[in-house]
């Protein structure tokens, strides 16, 4: 009940932030007279939202006690991943996509694998031939750019 | 017509139908996966297709990833997609009876006939529907918008406040960028990357699939069962059996049509309330749940008959029914296609590419399974690990195709989280994907009312239409919020 009345008040303050932010929008000299102009729709929206929070914290009800989203370790587990996807980006920019996806590859599936812990080789051969084959499909038959990279 | 169809039978068309069909089957088949999730990944593909050549494609993906799911309800009892949740009910039973062809079969037959039915019906309906829709103003435009998100989210299970609470967070992240008419630069905090919006394919790659990888990881959800014993051969269903249940696939398949007909419900809602029909009102429902054949063709015809549903008011009014659904109409947008009433007159062939593609992809998917039943189970046995390694590697790729920044990979992964952090306070996805992708539109559609009416809402309520989805919509609010207590009190009344 706690966790739900929370969500309401968040949501209400979340609604209350974007009314606030609403107001510092900048509207062009030549706004015309017969619209509304570009604050009423999120005005709407947000005031909306903050309806809906407080519904959600007037219905809070004792909800039966049931699995946890997550554990503690869930959201180590997560948080890691986060930052393998996130170092990945900053990667890609410098050494480019060739270079960095094998290494993505590698680690993700050693991580989605968890306890089965697959050998090193075909992971590594897995994660070469994947990024080939991505790399032909998307930049030489569709011709799409991947990121080189400073040093390429 | 006669120009889509030449267009279809090209072989290079044909190539794309098939390679459409079999990804979305494997992705339909796959738990954790599905058809949505397919087109999502192929959608940064399609930007240097055609757009007759996109909709080929996802055409085809949407119509193998809503057949696909009956294969891992039956093989291992736990559906592929929503949409075949009361698939399971009858097809495992049977399955584990030593009936897996004859469930297969069946599940296959019910798909074909759900989908190619429902098409041809679409295709003829439309037109109508359309002139219709060209009779009504932005007024009736923005209350339909608004009436079917309510409905979305007042005809689920789930808190109304959460979900109408995801559906204005969805239209406050389409206000992101420059705002329509007077070109107002909103909430992009002097990031040009973000001025021109929330990129729209790093909203469905972070919300869907990263959101998905990450939360399975957090939560140790891999194993997918063993389905190395199970061997399949011939075909297995008769046309008696098919004669004998033809009541329920009649019934089922209208249940199915109406229900992806109306926004915001489709294939998800027609199986399971196919089922329940076919069950309540058959001379043996104790039948049902021990692997009886109606079971499987309630649930499999109506959930296919959702698609032929669903795309017409996807065409006629550009509203989408489902969320494969408003992923079409984002490729659409992609492509630079204006949706909405006039696409049938500004692009008939590209409208007649999309019900001539979804009828031949139908017939191929129907020849596909019947081929390569044996080659189903394999299917489930592709590691976890390798996949949605590839499918992580795939969404980077996608991402940065999309705007050729590696910010939109950064923005896709922030929302991935965005994602985690909704699951986590149990408001759901679907309304705020539709208060995104249909933000833009509602919104243009109140600022012409607005003005159209010389600057005044009276006309919101004036007009009958307009009025009359307003006041579905506020109805649907209030009945959800007290029905359950007015049919209560009418029960004690009775007692």
């Amino acid at each position: 009940m706690k966790k739900e009345r929370l969500i309401g008040i968040g949501m209400m303050a979340f609604g209350a932030i974007m009314c606030f932010l609403t107001s510092q929008i900048t509207i062009p000299g030549w706004a015309s007279a017969g619209d509304i102009g570009s604050r009423f729709f999120p005005y709407f929206a947000s005031v909306g939202l903050i309806l809906c929070g407080l519904g959600v914290l007037l219905s809070a009800k004792k909800a039966a006690p049931s699995e946890p989203f997550m554990n503690k370790e869930g959201v180590k587990r997560i948080a890691l991943l986060l930052l393998v996807l996130i170092v990945y980006i900053a990667l890609m920019s410098v050494v480019g996509f060739l270079i960095a996806s094998p290494i993505l590859l590698y680690v993700v599936v050693t991580m989605l694998a968890g306890e089965k812990n697959p050998k090193p080789l075909p992971k590594i051969i897995f994660s070469v031939v994947t990024t080939g084959v991505i790399y032909i499909l998307f930049v030489h038959v569709l011709s799409i750019v991947l990121p080189t990279g400073m040093l390429f | 017509m006669s120009a889509a169809f030449m267009h279809l039978i090209q072989p290079f068309s044909i190539v794309l139908m098939i390679f459409g069909d079999v990804l979305g089957i494997i992705f339909g088949a796959i738990p954790g996966l599905s058809g949505g999730l397919a087109i999502t990944l192929l959608l940064p593909l399609t930007f240097t297709m055609s757009a007759n050549d996109a909709i080929t494609l996802l055409a085809a993906i949407y119509v193998g990833g809503v057949s696909g799911g009956f294969i891992s309800a039956t093989l291992i009892g736990i559906p592929g997609t929503p949409g075949s949740v009361a698939t399971v009910f009858d097809a495992y039973p049977m399955s584990q009876k030593g009936e897996t062809v004859k469930a297969l079969g069946v599940g296959i037959i019910g798909s074909f006939i759900g989908t190619f039915l429902s098409c041809l019906i679409a295709m003829f309906v439309t037109q109508y529907v359309a002139r219709l829709a060209l009779m009504l103003g932005p007024w009736e435009y923005f209350s339909l918008c608004i009436c079917a998100i309510t409905l979305v989210v007042t005809l689920s299970n789930g808190n109304m406040f959460k979900g109408l609470g995801g559906a204005c967070i969805g239209l406050l992240l389409s206000t992101v960028g420059f705002a329509p008419v007077d070109g107002a630069n909103r909430f992009s905090f002097g990031n040009i990357n973000l001025s021109s919006g929330i990129n729209m394919v790093a909203m469905m790659l972070g919300l869907f699939a990263v959101c998905q990888v990450i939360t399975n990881y957090g939560k140790k959800q891999q194993a997918l069962p063993d389905v190395s014993n199970i061997k399949v051969s011939g075909f297995g269903v008769s046309i008696k059996e098919i004669l004998e249940s033809m009541k329920t696939i009649v019934i089922s398949f209208f249940m199915g049509l109406w229900i992806g007909f109306l926004p915001g419900m489709g294939a998800a809602l027609s199986n399971v309330a196919a089922y329940a029909q076919a069950k309540s009102s058959s001379k043996h429902p104790e039948k049902f749940g021990t692997g009886c054949v109606e079971g499987i063709f309630a649930s499999e015809v109506s959930n296919n008959a959702s698609i032929g549903g669903a795309i017409i008011p996807l065409v006629a009014l550009g509203i989408p029914g489902d969320g494969a659904g408003a992923l079409l109409l984002s490729a659409l947008l992609l492509q630079g296609i204006e949706s909405g009433p006039m696409l049938l007159v500004n692009q008939p062939t590209l409208v007649y590419v999309l019900f001539i593609g979804i009828l031949l992809s139908a017939v191929i998917t129907l020849l596909l399974q019947f081929f390569g039943m044996r080659w189903f189970p394999k299917l489930l046995m592709i590691p976890y690990h390798y996949l949605f390694g590839a499918v992580t590697l795939i969404c980077f790729v996608g991402a940065f195709a999309a705007t050729n920044t590696l910010f939109n990979c950064l923005l896709m992964v922030i929302l991935g989280i965005f994602g985690l952090l909704m699951a986590y306070i149990g408001v759901p996805v679907s309304p705020i994907i539709l208060g995104y992708v249909l933000g833009g539109n509602i919104e243009t559609y109140l600022r012409k009312g607005y003005s159209y009416s010389g600057g005044t809402f009276v006309e919101f309520f004036t007009r009958p239409a307009s009025l009359i989805f307003l006041l579905i919509a506020v109805f649907s609010v209030l009945w959800n919020l007290f029905g359950s207590k007015i049919k209560a009190k009418r029960a004690r009344k009775v007692n």
